[in-house]
């Protein structure tokens, strides 16, 4: 059980990198709100989906046997932990925004609508990506600290 | 009736944001308002509250959506400018939130 974790943490965290990566693709291809990049963006969210989604699953073990030892030994990379968490929600949140954003700008059939719309996914994805760059880093700092 | 399908996006949007925007608050308000327990002497405990606050944000979005989809249906260039500068301002809220109220 206890492999099985590191082994998902270990997962974790590379997907978790190669979605800031993913993510920098449509963060920086959008800036042309005329722009459609359709496969980089779903392919993008579906990581940051499969990364969250895999760090869900880890979670309460993760709270059950690993928390407490590492408030216990170092409470500030604790907190910096909780603040990864917090963060990870809105890599998430904005990734699911920019993609339905992107996506369907063919429901809207306004020049301004379409135009607004897929300034909102480059915002998003933007917002999405920087907020990544953090929660990547202080995930690496903290497992290299402590594991499962 | 048929229903227009860009205010339904629209409405799927605003959902969205506001899930982040909701965590953002009641985190804020647990870190600012009520007394936890050291997480150095808790060992685990049943409810996880950021389960807890994802499923209550999820709900107000829930909420939310019908209103933006009405205000999407009645402007939509408006309802779309709102939620652009909805994105930059529950991303500052979240960021805040994340960095000074962990």
């Amino acid at each position: 059980m206890t492999l099985a974790l590191r082994v998902l943490e270990r997962v974790h965290g590379h997907l978790g990198w190669l979605a800031v990566a993913a993510l920098a693709h449509p963060a920086i291809l959008l800036r042309d709100p005329r722009r459609r990049a359709r496969l980089s963006v779903s392919l993008a969210t579906a990581l940051v989906v499969v990364t969250g989604g895999l760090g869900a699953t880890i979670y309460p073990d993760y709270r059950a046997r690993v928390k407490q030892r590492i408030f216990l030994e170092a409470p500030a990379l604790g907190w910096m932990f909780e603040r990864k968490e917090h963060l990870a929600v809105g890599v998430l949140a904005f990734a699911l925004v920019g993609c339905a954003a992107h996506l369907g700008v063919t429901l809207c059939t306004e020049p301004e609508a379409r135009l607004s719309l897929g300034r909102l996914s480059h915002r998003a994805f933007v917002v999405s990506l920087l907020m990544a760059v953090v929660v990547a880093s202080i995930g690496v700092a903290v497992a290299s600290f402590k594991s499962f | 009736m048929r229903r227009q399908p860009a205010p339904l996006l629209a409405a799927l949007l605003g959902a969205l944001l506001v899930v982040p925007a909701a965590y953002a608050l009641l985190r804020g308000y647990d870190a600012l308002f009520s007394s936890e327990a050291n997480p150095a002497t808790v060992v685990t405990s049943l409810r996880i509250a950021m389960y807890w606050r994802l499923a209550v944000g999820a709900y107000v979005g829930g909420m939310a959506a019908p209103l933006v989809y009405l205000a999407a249906r009645r402007d939509l260039f408006r309802t779309l400018r709102g939620l652009e500068l909805g994105v930059l301002l529950v991303g500052a809220l979240l960021l805040a939130q994340g960095t000074l109220l962990p």
